[in-house]
């Protein structure tokens, strides 16, 4: 092991031999007896040097591209042997070894890897090489994973996104589903950055079908498994595959019709052995904050002008306001500007660390990783993540492989008791006449000003303080598998894998007492009177079993064949617990033992099950004209007997132009490749028992001072229910030219959703039934993809600059002539899902002849209130003069890479991008004084007045009480949510081999700075642009900025 | 090992496990009936009937603030918020589109009509006890007719749905008229009336009696102004000698005194299954304010206005008052929570409810498990509602004077009766003041005086602070507001349904 020789440098001659013998023979790999001859000028850094007695002889050399410009870094090993070392700045490399026949290796980047093969080296002799690297534009032999099984990327017939781990190295990304931002035709929205609750949604080709939650989101399969992205550690990912159509992603059948992410984690290589650490330090920050009204008098002369203008009256006393104004800042005359007090800077690390490696037959990898975020919610929020990555891979035979893996990841995660929404809700609540801090005697001060609306003073910073939220989700995978080859070219694979899941939570809250502020005398609670724990704990299991085989054979005459069928049983089950008790004598002791009134539990379970049959053929004829078949058989536990089985075929066919023989003489063209194909895949995510007309339990009742039972039918419910099946066509070119420079993808694609399972809203006669589930809807995705990427070379100077965007519109076909409208939102055939729906506005009422000449919502409405225009022209403004004003989805996303090397350094840039969405922010503090919030500072200069006619902001009114006038869902408050924003830029620096890097074993040092979230460009001013667009209010966990430092070594 | 082995390894282990593995497609729901194994014995039966009751309970009828909102549409109280939408509609800028009361209780009702009719369709075929059967049909027809009730005063004529909820069948049910609606109201209450006793054993105390249906009749008739109606069912009521005043004004509506003699109907709320919010609602946050105007209303103790009694002192104003006053509302310098109400604790208007609160004088610290039971119908209502009709019908005879003394002397209440020879016209007016000061915050001002045509005089004024502060000034247009809109997301579900006029 290279570490060794480190500790070399430090021992005495007496010491070396015996050290040297324990640790090789506990090292991984085998190692002769050692016969170190200290004492000769031998310099110990060089590998193998204190093992050997002969004398050494050199082996170097430059590597240089094919315009022969020197390559800085390149890596340079011996295949077999632990040497390695890198390219200087000149390109050259020197190894030292004993004599013998050596193998070496370059490799750099996106250069084809060469081997230099039978390289003799002598006895105190230098053996010269030149390696000219190829440009691996012509990755004929690149692979892909593809659903059961890897391709050559060239003879992929559907729509595949791949990601490699290296484009994810050093990046703070904290989810592995923020890995997946940037790829071509998928839609990641990361809203918010807290800690361990930071996973990005993500969205493949548009909205399919109607719905929330895992009934949007792709199927993720981690090393062959379903496997939820938040417990992967983004570092462990070798690479991410992503089947957007229905010919990549139909043999998932029934999963699949949000599209498929399959995760490959890091294995190790033949024939090598390495140690990898890597880490960063950072901070992060909230990237947008709303700016409060921080001055309690000022606050206090718009609240009054707020109740003034809508008819009340003023109230506070002058007498109040200018007790605040003459008092300087305390505990008493707080001036609190609550987005300072509860945000602030949050330190960020993370450590991983990889053995990786193995034999000619035996491969391995062993990783951990530990990540620790502490919140910009300061004080109540954080997270850990623990995780373990174990693969082993085995050929035990010419016939027989087999195949491990463990991965086992930890998040502990801290909230507020609360939860995040209520105090996100509260502290967008906060109002400045509201103290923050403690009294001197340590007492929280309870607020002596009353806020209207607020009840009471609910201060955030004693829900940090006095109570807790901690969840702890453990995630176990175990994998194992079987290759038996039955013949050549027909190999039988099995493979049985556990996905086991647990997580805990505790709530605990002790009665905190607020204490006023000038008499010291406890005046109320801060929440509950009563110390309250709860302790809820869920696990779920799937248990998978797979068979299959593979048949591969070239049929001779350029036909070539290959094929895949197995069948999959998957089982399913969960349940949950949750227990909660007061009374306790003391609040040291927060366990449910210790409580003793009020103790209360709850709980249930559940089963389900997949059985799939699922099968591939594909075919070529002289790797020019390329078929497949790929198609699924599911049986589903979520349906009613006789709807349970779904089928779903796919076909796609290939055509690579640029290996037919008259296209030979066009010599800049690489690559040319045009495909198409057609399939359905299916949706079963509904809840479970969407089929049973069921009576619900819980709906008790006492009687007599006792509590009854009681049950009643609480849903409607249609036993006809299936799948949704989503039919998807797709026609695609791939191209690449000028020796790789140049390359790129085009896709059009269309993909239809039938009966699109949908809850119906019933109106409330019907027993005021939740709807039913019904194969309902059709909805209609179509668009495109195009993605670029240009590889430039000026000098030494190399840039890549690469880009995508993907246009989907999104249309509602058919909803059996029924519209949804869900508050300002509405679904309507032939517009796409949840359009807003809203009134239309011309501006504002400057004067009363104008209010009284016009139409008006109530008859409050005076100048300077929003002006609602009476679209229908009937003379009264009403839900009937709404109109369709925006999309809640947005119709182009985009993003874009430019990065650039000069020698040891590279800088990588990557940006993100959406357009033509919009977002209303309607809840507190994004509109003034709503439920008893304050209001953000722009009210102040740029609100009606008659003085301010051209104001951007009607005349100050509250929220809550004005709702009508001026609050309504309009146009006025649509915000136009588009933006564009650096996601990450990186420098990072790899120092080049040095004779000191060599003498402590040190293959590869890098050093990076890192900057996420940095800079974006958007309308959007109030709160981060990049947010749930589901969510009308900015009561949310911010998003955040992240700058990190950090090093990745590599003996 | 040797391939063979392999194979017959690969064998063993994996046929088995797909062989007969459809089996796992059958899954049974573990947390809840299906309807298949529903409406099986009576138990199922009783537990239907359960559920019905437990939609009394839920936060758009009788839990949260919704009760009590109520009371912030007439002159009796003030709330701050808009809470589901109150405002609006107390100061009369409510449209066709505004949302909030008339959603809930609409909603709320339906909710329970859908229980109460899937009970009354489906207990029919249970095989059991024909006699529990009945009586549990019989609550389940007051209740539904309970529901209409509310729903027919409130917006004139609603969809009438009487089988189980069915989408297909009652989504597209237009409205039927006003009198349709009663008519069905009255049919299941007389049902009602045939099958329920007039008490249960302490075990089944709570549920629907004989009584309950027949003062639910009599407000019936009573809306509508159908005095000698009112008499006859007041009459059966009372034959029933079950109902009789609880001596203790404040106390009727303690925990302590559930299911007490004065309680005809009640929502029963129980720690830690079926909690509400009574207590946090008026102790600690003071939600539902009373307003001066309720305040002024209330006699002395010498059953004489405040402008004509000697003992009312301007600078004592709550000294000598109605002793209903105290029982009924805090006010400041009040003895309270172990201390004395103070401008926090009342800080909207300087008065909170007492009534439907466990907090008394001496209770410290916080109640944070209320389960106050809402009285929904008790036998003082009954008796005012007996003295309005019977006056109308033939003046103030000694019958209507005792309705209105019993009340009036109640012992804890204690204030003389009426004066003596009043005139019809001076009698209706006692008795109205006696509805409000008797009844305020138990939400039946607001129906009093939509019935008395009074409201557009009381709806067009402000509500003032104890300081005599306008906070509010209310507005009533009685072209359009007598009834509430039809809430337009319903009308988004169902077109058939037709909003109400001028909205």
């Amino acid at each position: 092991m290279n570490l060794t020789g480190l500790l070399l440098q430090q021992m005495t001659r007496e010491t070396l031999i015996a050290w040297a013998g324990v640790l090789c023979g506990t090292s991984l790999l085998a190692a002769q007896p050692i016969h170190a001859h200290a004492g000769r000028e031998t310099p110990l850094g060089t590998k193998s040097a204190w093992v050997m007695n002969q004398q050494q002889g050199t082996i170097g050399g430059t590597v240089v591209d094919s315009d022969g410009a020197p390559l800085a870094g390149a890596s340079v090993r011996i295949v077999g042997v632990q040497v390695s070392t890198a390219t200087d700045d000149k390109g050259a490399f020197s190894l030292r070894l004993a004599p013998g026949e050596y193998t070496v290796e370059v490799s750099y980047m996106s250069y084809q890897v060469q081997r230099a093969e039978h390289v003799r080296v002598e006895e105190a002799t230098a053996t010269a090489l030149k390696f000219v690297l190829e440009t691996a534009y012509d990755q004929l032999d690149e692979v892909v994973v593809v659903g059961y099984g890897t391709q050559k990327k060239v003879n992929m017939t559907g729509s595949v996104a791949v990601v490699s781990g290296k484009d994810l190295n050093n990046r703070p990304i904290t989810s592995a589903s923020q890995a997946l931002q940037g790829v071509q035709g998928i839609y990641v929205n990361q809203p918010g950055g807290q800690p361990g609750a930071d996973d990005a949604s993500i969205r493949i080709r548009g909205i399919g079908t109607v719905g929330s939650g895992s009934k949007l989101s792709p199927l993720v399969l981690v090393d062959g498994v379903e496997f939820p992205l938040s417990a992967v550690n983004p570092s462990d990912i070798e690479s991410i595959s992503v089947l957007k159509d229905a010919a990549s992603s139909a043999i998932y059948g029934s999963r699949a019709a949000n599209g498929v992410i399959l995760i490959t984690t890091k294995m190790g290589a033949s024939d090598q052995s390495s140690i990898e650490y890597s880490n960063y330090f950072g901070a992060q920050q909230a990237t947008y904050l709303p700016d409060p009204v921080d001055n309690s008098a000022e606050f206090m002369e718009w609240y009054n002008k707020a109740m003034v203008n809508q008819g009340g009256n003023p109230y506070y006393s002058e007498d109040l306001i200018n007790e605040f104004r003459n008092n300087p800042t305390s505990l008493e005359y707080p001036n609190t500007n609550w987005m300072d007090i509860m945000f602030g800077t949050a330190p960020i690390q993370e450590h991983n660390l990889r053995f990786s490696g193995g034999t000619a037959k035996t491969r391995y990898n062993l990783s951990a990783g530990y990540l620790d975020q502490e919140g910009v919610l300061k004080g109540m929020t954080g997270a850990q993540r623990y995780s373990m990555n174990v693969r082993v891979n085995s050929q035990l035979s010419d016939r027989v492989n087999i195949e491990g893996g463990v991965l086992l990841n930890r998040w502990d995660k801290d909230e507020p008791k609360a939860g995040i929404a209520t105090v996100m809700n509260r502290i967008m609540r906060m109002v400045p006449v509201q103290p923050a801090g403690r009294m001197e005697d340590g007492h929280w001060p309870d607020s002596w000003v009353l806020t209207p609306g607020q009840n009471s003073f609910e201060n955030p910073l004693v829900w940090a303080a006095e109570n807790y939220r901690k969840e702890i989700t453990d995630r176990l995978l175990i994998n194992l598998a079987l290759n038996y080859t039955i013949i050549d070219g027909l190999e039988f694979n099995f493979r049985v894998s556990a996905n086991e899941g647990r997580y805990d939570m505790r709530d605990w809250n002790t009665p905190t007492m607020m204490y006023h502020v000038r008499t010291g005398a406890p005046t109320r609670y801060s929440s509950s009177a009563v110390a309250t724990l709860t302790d809820y704990g869920s696990k779920d299991q799937r248990l998978n079993s797979t068979a299959m085989l593979t048949f591969e054979r070239a049929l001779g005459n350029g036909h070539n064949i290959s094929a895949v069928g197995g069948f999959s049983v998957e089982k399913f089950s969960g349940s949950w617990r949750q227990a909660s008790v007061q009374g306790f004598p003391t609040t040291e002791l927060p366990e449910l033992s210790i409580g003793t009134a009020n103790q209360a539990t709850t709980g249930t379970s559940y089963r389900d099950a997949l059985l799939s049959y699922f099968g591939r053929i594909q075919y070529n004829y002289l790797n020019r004209y390329l078929l497949e078949i790929n198609s699924r058989y599911d049986g589903s536990s979520r349906f009613a007997d006789g709807n349970r089985w779904g089928f779903f075929p796919s076909f796609s066919a290939g055509w690579r132009l640029s290996e037919e023989d008259f296209m030979q003489s066009v010599t800049w063209l690489d690559e040319l490749k045009v495909r198409g194909s057609w399939g359905q895949i299916g949706n079963q995510e509904i809840g479970r028992f969407q089929y049973v007309n069921s009576v619900a339990l819980g709906l008790g009742y006492p009687f007599g001072g006792s509590f009854a039972p009681g049950s009643a039918i609480t849903q409607s419910k249609d036993p006809s229910l299936s799948w949704e099946t989503t039919t998807m066509t797709n026609a695609g070119v791939d191209w690449s030219m000028f020796n790789g420079k140049f390359s790129g993808e085009v896709d059009f694609f269309k993909k239809r959703t039938d009966g699109i399972l949908r809850t119906v809203a019933l109106p409330s006669q019907v027993g005021a039934l939740a709807g039913p589930v019904r194969n309902l809807a059709v909805v209609d995705n179509k668009g495109f993809e195009i993605g670029l990427t240009y590889n430039g070379q000026a000098g030494v100077f190399k840039y890549q600059v690469g880009g995508h965007i993907t246009h989907v519109k999104n249309e509602v076909v058919d909803l059996k002539g029924e519209e949804v409208i869900a508050g300002a939102r509405i679904t309507r055939e032939g517009l796409p899902i949840e359009s807003w729906y809203v009134y239309k506005t011309d501006g504002l009422f400057q004067t009363q002849e104008e209010v009284d000449s016009y139409p008006t919502i109530t008859n409050r409405v005076g100048p300077g209130d929003v002006k609602y225009v009476d679209l229908n022209e009937d003379g009264v403004i009403d839900g009937n003069d709404r109109y369709i004003a925006g999309n809640t989805f947005p119709d182009y996303t985009f993003g874009f890479n430019i990065g650039g090397s000069y020698k040891g350094f590279a800088l990588t840039t990557f940006w993100q991008g959406v357009s033509n969405v919009s977002v209303w922010m309607n809840g507190n503090m994004a509109m003034p004084f709503n439920n008893g919030a304050g209001l953000t500072k722009n009210w102040t200069t740029d609100s009606w007045t008659p003085e301010n006619p051209n104001a951007s902001l009607p005349r100050i009114t509250t929220r809550h009480q004005y709702t009508a006038e001026n609050y309504s869902p309009s146009d006025f408050w649509l915000a136009d949510a588009s933006y564009l924003r650096l996601k990450n830029i990186q420098l990072a620096y790899t120092f080049a081999q040095t004779p000191f890097f060599d003498r402590i074993g040190l293959n590869q040092l890098t050093v990076f700075v890192n900057g996420q979230n940095v800079w974006t460009i958007s309308d959007m001013k109030l709160f981060d642009p990049e947010q749930d667009l589901s969510a009308d209010h900015i009561g949310k966990y911010p998003s955040v900025k992240t700058y990190t430092a950090g090093i990745t070594l590599n003996f | 090992m040797k391939t063979r082995n392999y194979k017959l390894l690969l064998l063993a282990a994996v046929l088995p496990y797909f062989w007969s593995c459809e089996h796992l497609l059958e899954t049974q729901p573990t947390d809840f009936y299906t309807e298949d194994s529903f409406w099986k014995t009576a138990t199922h039966v009783e537990e239907a009937v359960t559920g019905i009751y437990q939609a009394l309970v839920h936060n758009d009828l009788y839990n949260d603030q919704t009760p009590f909102m109520f009371e912030v549409m007439t002159p009796n109280a003030y709330h701050k918020d808009n809470f589901q939408s109150a405002h609006d509609f107390a100061i009369g800028t409510h449209t066709g589109t505004t949302l909030g009361m008339n959603h809930v209780t609409w909603r709320g009702s339906y909710r329970g009509i859908g229980r109460a009719n899937m009970v009354i369709e489906r207990a029919a075929a249970v095989d059991m006890d024909e006699a529990l059967k009945s009586r549990l049909v019989g609550e389940a027809k007051f209740l539904r007719a309970f529901f209409y009730q509310k729903l027919n005063v409130l917006f004139s004529g609603v969809p009438l749905i009487l089988s189980s909820p069915d989408a297909t069948e009652h989504s597209a049910t237009p409205r039927s008229s006003y009198d349709a609606v009663k008519a069905q109201i009255l049919a299941d209450l007389d049902d009602a009336i045939a099958s329920l006793p007039a008490s249960y054993n302490a075990a089944d105390d709570g549920r629907a009696t004989k009584g309950a249906a027949l003062a639910l009749k009599a407000q019936v008739h009573l809306q509508d102004h159908e005095y000698p109606a009112v008499v006859e069912t007041i009459d059966q009521l009372n034959a029933l000698g079950v109902y009789a005043l609880f001596p203790d004004y404040n106390g009727l509506f303690r925990k302590a005194n559930e299911g007490n003699a004065e309680i005809i109907f009640d929502v029963r709320f129980q720690s830690p299954q079926v909690r509400n919010s009574y207590d946090i609602i008026h102790a600690q946050y003071n939600t539902q304010a009373p307003v001066q105007g309720l305040v002024d209303a209330y006699q002395m103790i010498d059953g004489k206005p405040t402008d004509e009694s000697p003992l009312y002192n301007p600078s004592r104003p709550y000294e000598n008052r109605d002793p209903r006053f105290a029982q009924t509302i805090v006010y400041l310098g009040a003895p309270w929570r172990n201390r004395v109400a103070n401008e926090a604790d009342l800080h909207q208007t300087g008065y909170t409810f007492r009534k439907f609160t466990e907090y008394n004088e001496t209770t410290l610290g916080t109640i944070s498990n209320s389960d106050v039971n809402y009285v929904v119908i008790r036998y003082a209502d009954v008796l005012l509602m007996y003295a309005e009709a019977l006056n109308e019908i033939e003046g103030p005879t000694s019958a209507v004077y005792d309705a209105v003394n019993l009340i009036r002397q109640r012992p804890s209440v204690g204030l003389p009766t009426l004066p003596p020879n009043l005139d019809k016209d001076a009698m209706r007016a006692a008795i109205r003041l006696e509805r409000r000061i008797e009844l305020a915050g138990e939400g039946s001002y607001f129906y009093d005086i939509r019935r008395w045509k009074t409201i557009d005089t009381e709806m067009n004024a402000p509500v003032r602070t104890h300081a005599g502060a306008v906070i509010q000034t209310r507005s009533f247009n009685p072209a359009r507001d007598y009834i509430w809109p039809i809430p337009y997301t319903e009308i988004d579900l169902n077109p058939a349904l037709e909003q109400n006029p001028l909205y």
